[in-house]
């Protein structure tokens, strides 16, 4: 099963031709790991029972680099991502794994030491760029406070100067009227951008990027991408984005991990894994991006819908709304193996051993 | 914000007039009979219906109540039957004390109100979270005139730390601190429900505020748990806070009536107290007049302070 992913994309036209005029090393990057998370089990115990968001997850970020982490809502996504920062809402717990940040397991470390890296090494920006500023507080004030925590070394003139650089660097052409304004006067993308500069104003080694593009029309959201990939070109931020949006990820990541059901399905570098996806969730993911140049024709959509996964479940995750699923597929849980260098996918189907159907 | 101000102010007329109608009508409700409590059980009929002619009580309600309306827009509130003085003069007297017992309440109110609350929301499900809800409960259900009673036996009789009565000591006077020992015990009685509902109601706002977005963002971005909790959340629960204490004016005006009975401070609770056990209407209806208009101007300034708060109604 091949799929072909050749112009599909909703923003590709937009956003991916702006972006892919930079270069895109997908390759040959050295082994360098910034962050390195494995065996990640993240539990929310609720009245109903306990559910498991997060089950054995591996990935890993390397200095430099985008990586794009993708699965629907429930899929786990943005919790694995929270996870680095310590900040899993509650119930949520990590139950298992190690997040290694930087040669040290953030797991392991007292929580004033995460909330160090909080701001200095690693930044964070959020799908709800105008809910994640203080309504209360002007721009001016809230960039103070995010360099005193993020920059104490600076004095208050120091604090002044760095803000009105970092709003110039994210594009603000007047960043004074920018900074003496509330959050309500300001649009979704200025807000984002705002967000942005302050992610950056610890200068961060990690960038995570939770759906930075949701709440944003199609225009900003090209913007927004491109930002980000100045940024990762320019500073070599490594950035870990967190989308729904294959076309957004396509554009920008060097490298995918899709994730379904708390589990990571396939992994590998973004143009091989979505040239030719190997497992079946990753091929209706891409057959349900609408192609632009086919307006008309009928959306492909995957049937049913995530359920909740039960901490002692058997079997694939997807197979319930699997088309190619099997008798082991709902009995044994499949094994993330190596299909070609470099990608990586959990089916039963790519297993030589199994009887294919 | 000036129109604000100006529908605000016209909005608080009807509202006094209707206070002052309803306590008019209420009044003539009351068994008993001024004149009558004027001249005494022995007067004649004859004597007591001339003493009602007089006083204009064998006219129609309505007729009185307009009159007496007339007579209050030209500062005229009318004659104490009691006490033979104008009412303004009674009132004029006694509402420094009562303002003075209200103030030293209400900044309880506000100080402890907000503080349990930050405290309790800021850390919910804590231990300390579920000992603030604990004693809030409490503090909420208890009665003023009981609570008074409690604290004056404890601290007054008992352990004799504060003095049990009046404002200022009566042998020897001795100024501010003297007034502020006599202030202990009954600005405590009156603040505490209203301290106790002002911490709740904005502890359940404290906990929206910190389950926002901008605080999980704020943690992100590194900044330190005290300038999260006791800054970025607790200004967004102040418009919130002030609404809820500017309610509670009305609640301290009640509680300060009955401790200011409990321990004899000489203020207008005890004066409208007084009043209605001798049957003496004008001073009822002037004390709570002026009662009500304390509560709607604090309510204003309450509403106005609130939307000054919030950034998005003041620009």
């Amino acid at each position: 099963m091949t799929y072909d992913p050749s112009g599909r994309g909703a923003t590709r036209s937009a956003a991916e031709n702006q972006i892919k005029a930079g270069q895109l090393s997908t390759s040959g990057a050295p082994d360098d790991r910034l962050l390195d998370i494995s065996g990640l089990t993240v539990d929310f115990r609720t009245r109903r029972g306990i559910s498991r968001a997060v089950n054995d997850v591996a990935l890993s970020v390397r200095r430099g680099e985008i990586l794009g982490l993708v699965g629907e809502s429930g899929s786990g996504k943005s919790i694995t991502a929270l996870s680095v920062l310590g900040l899993v809402p509650a119930p949520g717990r990590i139950v298992a794994g190690q997040i290694v940040f930087d040669r040290r397991n953030l797991l392991q470390l007292p929580e004033a030491e995460i909330a160090k890296l909080r701001g200095r090494r690693i930044g964070y920006i959020s799908q709800s760029p105008r809910a994640a500023l203080n309504p209360s507080f002007r721009i001016r004030e809230q960039m103070d406070v995010t360099l005193r925590a993020c920059a104490p070394e600076l004095d208050a003139a120091g604090r002044a100067d760095k803000a009105r650089s970092l709003l110039e660097q994210l594009g603000f052409a007047d960043p004074e009227r920018v900074a003496a304004a509330f959050p309500h006067q300001l649009s979704g993308g200025m807000c984002q951008r705002i967000c942005i500069a302050m992610a950056l104003a610890g200068s961060p080694d990690l960038l995570i990027a939770d759906e930075p593009t949701t709440a944003l029309d199609v225009a900003v959201q090209a913007q927004i991408l491109a930002l980000l990939h100045e940024l990762n070109r320019k500073l070599g931020l490594a950035i870990l984005i967190v989308s729904h949006d294959l076309a957004l990820i396509r554009a920008i990541a060097h490298r995918i991990v899709v994730l379904y059901g708390g589990e990571v399905q396939e992994t590998g570098d973004v143009g091989t894994v979505l040239a030719a996806p190997r497992h079946p969730y990753t091929g209706a993911l891409l057959q349900s991006v609408p192609d632009p140049d086919h307006p008309s024709a009928r959306l492909a959509f995957i049937p049913g819908f995530p359920e909740p996964v039960p901490p002692d479940a058997d079997g694939c995750r997807f197979a319930p709304r699997c088309g190619f699923a099997f008798a082991p597929c709902l009995s044994q849980r499949p094994i993330l193996r190596l299909v070609e260098d470099g990608v990586r996918a959990r089916c039963h189907l790519l297993d030589p051993g199994m009887a294919t159907p | 914000m000036a129109k604000l101000i100006l529908r605000r102010l016209f909005g608080t007329l009807p509202v006094l007039l209707g206070v002052s109608f309803v306590v008019f009508v209420a009044l003539q409700l009351v068994p008993g009979d001024v004149a009558r409590t004027i001249l005494g059980y022995n007067a004649t009929e004859e004597r007591v219906a001339a003493l009602r002619a007089i006083l204009g009580l064998d006219r129609p309600i309505l007729v009185q109540y307009v009159t007496w309306l007339g007579n209050l827009a030209r500062g005229d509130l009318g004659q104490s039957v009691a006490l033979g003085v104008p009412v303004l003069t009674v009132i004029l007297d006694k509402i420094g004390a009562s303002l003075i017992l209200m103030g030293a309440s209400f900044a309880l109110v506000l100080v402890f109100g907000l503080l349990l609350a930050a405290l309790s929301g800021g850390h919910h499900r804590s231990p300390l979270d579920r000992m603030i809800v604990l004693l809030t409960l409490v503090f909420a259900s208890v009665p003023p005139f009981w609570l008074g009673i409690v604290l004056l036996y404890l601290f007054g009789l008992q352990f004799r730390l504060f003095p049990i009565s009046g404002m200022y000591d009566m042998a020897n006077p001795g100024g501010l601190p003297d007034l502020l020992r006599h202030l202990v015990l009954p600005a405590v009685t009156t603040a505490v429900s209203s301290l106790a509902v002002v911490a709740r109601v904005t502890r359940g706002r404290m906990i929206d505020v910190m389950n926002q977005p901008y605080i999980m963002t704020a943690k992100a971005r590194g900044l330190s748990r005290p300038r999260i909790v006791y800054v970025e959340a607790v200004r967004n629960v102040l418009p919130t806070y002030v609404g809820i204490s500017g309610l509670q004016i009305g609640y301290l005006f009640g509680s300060a009536i009955f401790s200011e009975i409990v321990f004899n401070w000489p203020g207008i609770g005890l004066q409208l107290y007084q009043a209605i056990i001798q049957r003496d209407f004008p001073v009822v209806q002037g004390a709570v007049l002026a009662i009500a208009a304390v509560f709607v101007f604090g309510n204003l300034i309450a509403d106005l302070i609130a939307a000054a708060l919030d950034p998005k109604r003041a620009t």
